[in-house]
C-alpha cells in the first residue's frame, strides 16, 4: 500500500498535552459517539467538527498524551477523520494505546515549530520525511521501527494480531 | 563484557540475548500480565480474543493475574455484572483471579508475586509501581492483547535516568515529596522515554512503601515507568512479607544512563502537586491554610502501612476539624488487620475518619464525589478537573502525613508541625 499521506493540520497543540481535555474529563467513559461529537474541541474551537477533513492530521509538541489519557478523545479524531498524530514526542501510554487503537503516531522532533494550523502536509511514511508543502519545508520523522510500521498499516493490534494468528487458530 | 544498568539487564534477560542496549527495538517476554476489571479494557480483551481472533483459549494463562479491585463495593448491577463475567472467564481460561485481598498494584509488591528483576506488563501505567523492589513494570494499554495472544510484546529499549539518593527524609517528609520534588525540577516530560532508576546510599532510607509511591507516579515526569536497585531492605521486606527470598538485582559498575541527578534527602520540604495538572509542583509552604473539605489516604499511590502509621501519629488524641471529611482506605486486607492490631484505625475512628475496605474507588470519584467550589487534598494519582465529581472543584496531591495534618487543621498544613 501507498504510505504517502496528504492532509492539512487541523490542530497544533502544546508541549505536555492531555488529550482528555479534546472531549473534556465528564467524557472520559462514555462510548456515546453523538454525546462526544457535540462536546469535541469546544474549549479550543467551536467550529472544529464542522472545519475537519478526512484525512487531516494532527500536530503536537513534546510529550504528546501526558497524563492518565483515556481512549475517547482519539475515538471521536478518527470518527472525523484524524488520519494521524504528529509529534515532538508521545507519552508512553498513549502512544501504546492508540498504536493498538489503529491511529498513526508519527515522531518529527521539529513538528510543533514548522507547522502552523491548516498548513498543507505530504506524511511520506516510507522515506520518514514531512513536507510543509505550505512553506515547502522537508521535515525529518524519526525512524519508524518496523513493528511500528506493521502495526499502523494493519491498523491496530487486532488486525496485526489476526495476521499473525490466522494459520494458528488456538 | 557490556555493562548494563537494570533495565537493560531486565529486557536482555526476557529477550534472551547477552546485552541490549537503549533505543533497539525487540520483542520480549513478559514475566507477568496483570490486569483489572475495567469497561471497555478487561471485556475488550476478552471479545478481541474470543470474537475477533477466534481463539478459545490464551496460550500461557499461568503468567496472567486479574484483580477484582475497582467498582468496589458494587453500586450498579452492570458491576456486579462485570465482576461476574471475570470470575467465569478466569475460571474457563485457568487464570488466577484475586478478590478481596486489595489492590493489585500494591498487592503483588506486598505478597511477593513480583520479585526483583521481573518484567511486568499492564494494561494500566501505574503499574509501574513494582519498581519498588526492582521489577520492571510497563503500562501498554490496548497492546496488552498482543502478550496475552502471543506471549511477547514489543519494545524499544529506554534510555535511564539515575537519580542517586544520599542522606535521610525529614521526620514528616515521605517518598511522595522527592517525587513531588522531581516533577518541580524535571518538569513534565523530563524523563520521556526513560526509566527513573533510584539508587545510592540514601536508597536505606526510604522504605518499600515509599519507594512504591515513587514507582507508582512515574508517569508524573513523562517516565516510561521507575524502579528502585534493590537492597538489604528489599530482600528484608520480601522476606518479612512474603516469605520470599529474593536475590538483589543492581547496575554494573560502567553502566551507561542518559542522565545523573543527585538528591540530598534531607533537603526535600514537603511539596503538593497543585490542579489543574500532574506537572504543577508547589511547596507545600506556599499553600498553607489554603482551606480544604475532603482528605483521602488510600488508592493504588499510598495506603501501605507506613502511611496509616505516619497519619495515626498525627491524628492520635486529635479530631478532624468540623466540616472536613477524612477517608481511609488500607490498599490491602492485610495492612486493614495490621492497622488494626497497632490501633492505627481506632485512633482514625476516634478521629472521626470514614474507614473502607480495600478499593480502588475512592481514587476516581466513584466513592466519594465533590461540588463546585470544594477542595480535596489526597494521596490519589491524578488532579485533573473532574477526576472527583465536579471539574470546578480542586485536588491537591499530597502524602499520606501532609493529608492527615491537613485533616486536623481543615486547611493545607505542614506534617512537620504535627509530629
Amino acid at each position: 500500500m501507498s504510505n504517502i499521506f496528504k492532509g492539512r493540520a487541523a490542530w497544533v497543540f502544546e508541549d505536555n498535552f492531555d488529550v482528555d481535555l479534546i472531549v473534556g474529563v465528564k467524557n472520559i467513559s462514555t462510548t456515546d459517539m453523538t454525546m462526544l461529537k457535540a462536546d469535541v474541541m469546544q474549549s479550543y474551537d467551536k467550529e472544529f467538527k464542522e472545519s475537519v477533513k478526512s484525512g487531516d492530521f494532527l500536530v503536537g509538541g513534546s510529550n504528546f498524551g501526558y497524563g492518565h489519557p483515556h481512549p475517547q478523545p482519539m475515538m471521536v479524531m478518527r470518527e472525523l477523520g484524524i488520519h494521524a498524530v504528529i509529534a515532538q514526542s508521545f507519552a508512553f501510554p498513549f502512544f501504546r494505546s492508540e498504536l493498538a487503537s489503529g491511529m498513526a503516531l508519527i515522531t518529527c522532533p521539529d513538528a510543533l515549530k514548522k507547522v502552523s494550523r491548516w498548513d498543507e502536509l505530504e506524511l511520506d511514511i516510507e522515506k520518514e520525511v514531512l513536507i510543509n508543502l505550505s512553506t515547502g519545508e522537508r521535515l525529518t520523522l524519526d525512524p519508524i521501527p518496523p513493528v511500528i510500521l506493521e502495526m499502523i498499516n494493519a491498523g491496530g493490534v487486532v488486525n496485526y494480531l489476526r495476521a499473525l494468528t490466522a494459520d494458528h487458530p488456538g | 563484557m557490556t555493562h548494563m544498568n537494570i533495565t537493560e539487564k531486565i529486557i536482555a534477560r526476557a529477550t534472551g540475548k547477552e546485552s541490549v542496549h537503549a533505543g533497539e527495538v525487540l520483542f520480549v517476554e513478559p514475566d507477568l500480565l496483570i490486569l483489572y476489571d475495567w469497561f471497555g479494557l478487561s471485556d475488550w480483551f476478552q471479545d478481541m480474543m474470543e470474537k475477533d481472533l477466534g481463539l478459545k483459549k490464551l496460550p500461557h494463562p499461568d503468567k496472567i493475574l486479574f484483580f477484582i479491585d475497582h467498582l468496589l463495593p458494587i453500586q450498579e448491577e452492570s458491576h456486579a455484572q462485570l465482576h461476574a463475567r471475570t470470575r467465569t472467564w478466569c475460571e474457563a481460561q485457568g487464570i488466577k483471579y484475586i478478590e478481596g485481598e486489595g489492590i493489585g498494584h500494591s498487592l503483588v509488591v506486598e505478597n511477593g508475586l513480583v520479585k526483583p528483576g521481573m518484567l511486568v506488563a499492564h494494561f494500566d501505567t501505574h503499574v509501574s509501581t513494582v519498581g519498588a523492589i526492582g521489577a520492571l513494570g510497563f503500562g501498554i494499554m490496548k497492546e496488552l492483547l498482543m502478550p496475552m495472544v502471543t506471549g511477547k510484546m514489543w519494545l524499544k529499549v529506554p534510555g535511564t535516568y539515575k537519580v542517586s539518593l544520599t542522606g535521610t527524609f525529614q521526620n514528616g517528609v515521605m517518598g511522595r515529596d522527592l517525587l513531588h520534588k522531581l516533577v518541580e525540577d524535571l518538569g513534565a516530560d523530563g524523563c520521556i522515554d526513560r526509566v527513573m532508576e533510584f539508587s545510592g546510599p540514601g536508597a536505606k532510607n526510604v522504605s518499600i512503601e515509599s519507594r512504591m509511591t515513587i514507582c507508582n507516579l512515574a508517569n508524573f515526569v513523562g517516565a516510561t515507568t521507575a524502579l528502585f536497585f534493590s537492597d538489604e531492605t528489599t530482600l528484608a521486606y520480601l522476606h518479612q512479607n512474603a516469605g520470599v527470598d529474593a536475590v538483589k538485582i543492581r547496575s554494573d559498575p560502567g553502566a551507561k544512563f542518559s542522565d545523573t541527578r543527585h538528591y540530598d534527602l534531607e533537603t526535600i520540604e514537603p511539596t503538593l502537586i497543585c490542579p489543574p495538572t500532574i506537572s504543577n509542583a508547589v511547596p507545600l509552604g506556599e499553600l498553607s491554610g489554603t482551606q480544604i473539605n475532603v482528605g483521602i489516604i488510600g488508592t493504588c499511590a499510598s495506603g501501605r502501612l507506613k502511611d496509616l502509621e505516619i497519619a495515626a501519629k498525627i491524628l492520635k488524641g486529635r479530631k478532624i476539624r468540623k466540616g472536613f471529611k477524612l477517608y481511609v482506605i488500607p490498599s490491602s486486607k492485610r495492612i486493614f488487620l495490621e492497622a488494626n492490631k497497632k490501633g492505627y484505625i481506632n485512633t482514625f475512628v476516634e478521629a472521626g475518619a470514614f474507614i473502607s475496605s480495600p478499593t480502588c474507588d475512592f481514587c476516581y470519584g466513584k466513592a466519594t464525589c465533590l461540588v463546585p467550589g470544594e477542595r480535596a487534598i489526597s494521596t490519589q494519582t491524578l488532579n485533573v478537573p473532574g477526576r472527583l465529581g465536579s471539574t470546578e472543584a480542586e485536588i491537591y496531591l499530597a502524602s499520606a502525613a501532609a493529608v492527615a495534618a491537613s485533616a486536623v487543621e481543615g486547611a493545607i498544613a505542614d506534617p512537620r508541625q504535627h509530629l
